[in-house]
């Protein structure tokens, strides 16, 4: 078990990030950027000093403040991958791939045979000679991973690896990724400033704003309980505050937020609450509607967004009160000739909201 | 009005550049036009075997190459703690070693007097020790270490901090000691900054003067270098410091040009040149 329970300033911003990572499993710390989650990384890999806190794996302790006891880089048993991944222009790929166990002085014919097992792995066999200019994104972020995993880490670290790439090498390298982090026996912490790598990569997820972790769980628990507007927002999931005007007999209950009303399941309490309301739950049209849906909101069409990026499903922005993401396939949104600026009804059942307290 | 000036200016730009140049160009070029054109290569290869040439090149010869290595050992380690430590009275450290750049050469012959001269400061205690700087080919190399080494320490200085510190970074967490660092990422990295300073180094301690005859005196054979004999020889023997001249502008010439022809990404392109807007985040 890695255990993260650090304290550092720099200048006004500070983090403040206490975690635990298991190994052989994968923890992705997401957050926008100034949100400390490379600070965080490069703490762990001993790059920075904690001001105060400790870091410990399996209780070996790599820092804790309180104790006096701070390991340099070189002598915690981690793997650090850079986000431009830092090979060494110098050496071809072998050679940056023995590079740490030559550093470590291993013998010679170890080492040789170590690198030939991982050039192997990693499918550079036929690439050792290059130099790193000579390879690809793909390549070098292969190399980049081979090189500090053939030390054994007991911490993987990951700066962004798939931010250094073009789109189409992104997708194709991220499945790679994926399969090669499966299956290491190491803790790994994967830092990612997009959502969809953060739900892609983490079995678990924790959010950093601000120096601070916001919700850490598995992508369940986001998707049951998104604790911050953030949160629902890299989900694409509606989150709404509001409060509880009026209480039903049928077991629904009235929700002011944001200058409408909605009908939710009764929470059972009066007060504040925060509604989920999933995207894809939410109906469109261009006439009243003649279904059994309870909220009916009428609002124009803001903007439209194409979910991924030039793919099927259009992710529709409403200038509905409270406002709301809809998610349609283009087909649907072709029937009904969706445009910016066009009134639509957006209805969705009272049963498809969940109330969380507020 | 105003439209019209300001379309015509760009043009002069690049003619008053040229006019210039080519002024400066020929103050420069000029002399050593002049100089080659009073020798024949034949005539020079005539005047090489001549023993009084022949000492005052081999003397060269020994003291600059001594004097470089010298600085070499001893400004690697200065250039790597200037590059990578911060430290009190660095400020002033570095404006020490860059003095000899703008000092007069008689001047730091003459504190070298001061310092290492018989009833120098240092000087005694050598004395005891049974050894005499001044006057000797020991102080030319002395002279010439004290003059040349800021030409080595600055750029193989900026060749140090110029190592990108991600590569350090990725050699530190993958278990390699700062010696290690060095040896195997910053050495290889800075070595085209090096050997440019060494080049810079070698080229000035080959020419030093005013510094080796204040210090060091003008013993033929002894003390007396290339610089030296031509001054002596101008006034007797023009023919033999036209000789003496030529050889130093063509090795002279010979390690700058040397400097240039080693390109700047001698491994290539770097991996931040490879992503360019990758910018390390928090």
């Amino acid at each position: 078990m890695l255990r993260i329970q650090v304290r550092r300033r720099l200048g006004s911003f500070t983090l403040d990030a206490s975690l635990t990572a298991t190994p052989g499993g994968v923890t992705v710390l997401v957050g926008e950027s100034g949100s400390g989650k490379s600070t965080l990384l490069r703490l762990v890999a001993g790059l920075l000093d904690p001001d105060e806190g400790r870091i410990d794996i399996h209780g070996d302790v790599f820092v804790d403040r309180a104790r006096g006891e701070n390991l340099p880089p070189e002598l915690r048993a981690v793997g650090y991958v850079a986000q431009d991944y830092a090979l060494f222009p110098h050496l071809n790929v072998r050679e940056n791939v023995a590079f740490g166990l030559r550093a470590l002085r291993r013998p010679r014919p170890d080492v040789r045979a170590r690198v030939d097992l991982t050039l192997e792995r990693f499918g550079l066999g036929s690439l050792a000679e290059r130099r790193p200019h000579q390879l690809s994104g793909g390549q070098q972020q292969r190399v980049a991973l081979a090189r500090a995993l053939v030390i054994d880490p007991a911490v993987l670290l990951l700066d962004e690896p798939l931010s250094a790439l073009d789109l189409v090498t992104r997708r194709s390298v991220r499945a790679e990724l994926r399969r090669i982090l499966e299956g290491l026996s190491c803790a790994t912490l994967f830092v990612t400033h997009q959502p969809t790598e953060a739900l892609a990569f983490g079995q678990q997820i924790a959010v950093l704003e601000a120096g601070r972790i916001t919700q850490c769980g598995t992508r369940d628990d986001f998707l049951r309980h998104p604790r911050s507007r953030y949160v629902a927002e890299f989900l694409g999931i509606n989150l709404l505050e509001g409060e509880i005007v009026e209480r039903h007999a049928d077991g629904t209950a009235n929700v002011a937020a944001d200058g409408g009303v909605l009908s939710v399941p009764d929470p059972g309490h009066d007060g504040p609450v925060r509604l989920v309301v999933h995207p894809h739950d939410i109906v469109l049209s261009t006439e009243f509607p003649a279904g059994s849906a309870r909220n009916v909101l009428r609002g124009a069409v803001e903007e439209i967004v194409p979910e991924p990026p030039g793919g099927e499903r259009l992710r529709i922005l409403l200038a509905t009160r409270p406002g709301l993401a809809a998610q349609i396939t283009r087909e649907a949104s072709e029937a009904l000739g969706l445009a910016p600026g066009i009134q639509v009804y957006a209805s969705f059942k009272a049963t498809g909201v969940l109330v969380l307290p507020g | 009005m105003t439209a019209q000036v300001r379309k015509d200016g760009p043009g002069w730009i690049p003619v008053a550049a040229i006019a210039a140049m080519g002024l400066l160009v020929l103050l420069l070029a000029l002399p050593f036009v002049a100089l080659l054109a009073r020798t024949s290569p034949g005539q020079l290869l005539a005047r090489l075997a001549e023993p009084s040439v022949a000492q005052a090149l081999r003397l060269s010869l020994v003291t600059s190459l001594a004097a470089t290595a010298i600085v070499v050992m001893l400004g690697i380690p200065t250039a790597y703690v200037l590059a990578t430590r911060e430290f009190r009275g660095k400020r002033l450290l570095e404006v020490l070693i860059d003095l000899p750049m703008v000092l007069p050469p008689t001047v730091a012959g003459f504190a070298l007097l001061m310092a290492f001269g018989r009833m120098g400061l240092a000087g005694q205690w050598l004395r005891v020790l049974g050894v005499t700087l001044p006057f000797t080919t020991l102080g030319v190399i002395l002279a010439q270490v004290f003059m040349a080494a800021p030409f080595f320490i600055a750029p193989a200085r900026t060749g140090f901090a110029g190592v990108d510190p991600r590569l350090l970074e990725a050699a530190a967490t993958l278990g390699a000691s700062e010696a290690h660092r060095f040896r195997r990422v910053m050495l290889p990295l800075a070595l085209p900054s090096l050997i440019a300073g060494t080049s810079m180094c070698a080229a000035r301690a080959l020419g030093e003067f005013g510094a080796t005859i204040t210090f060091a005196g003008n013993l033929p054979g002894v003390t007396q270098t290339m610089p030296l004999a031509v001054y002596v020889t101008l006034q007797s023997d023009l023919d033999t410091a036209v000789v003496l001249s030529v050889l130093l502008l063509v090795m002279s010439f010979g390690l700058l040009l040397g400097l240039r022809a080693a390109p700047g990404g001698w491994w290539g392109v770097h991996p931040r040149a490879a992503h360019p807007g990758s910018a390390p985040t928090r």
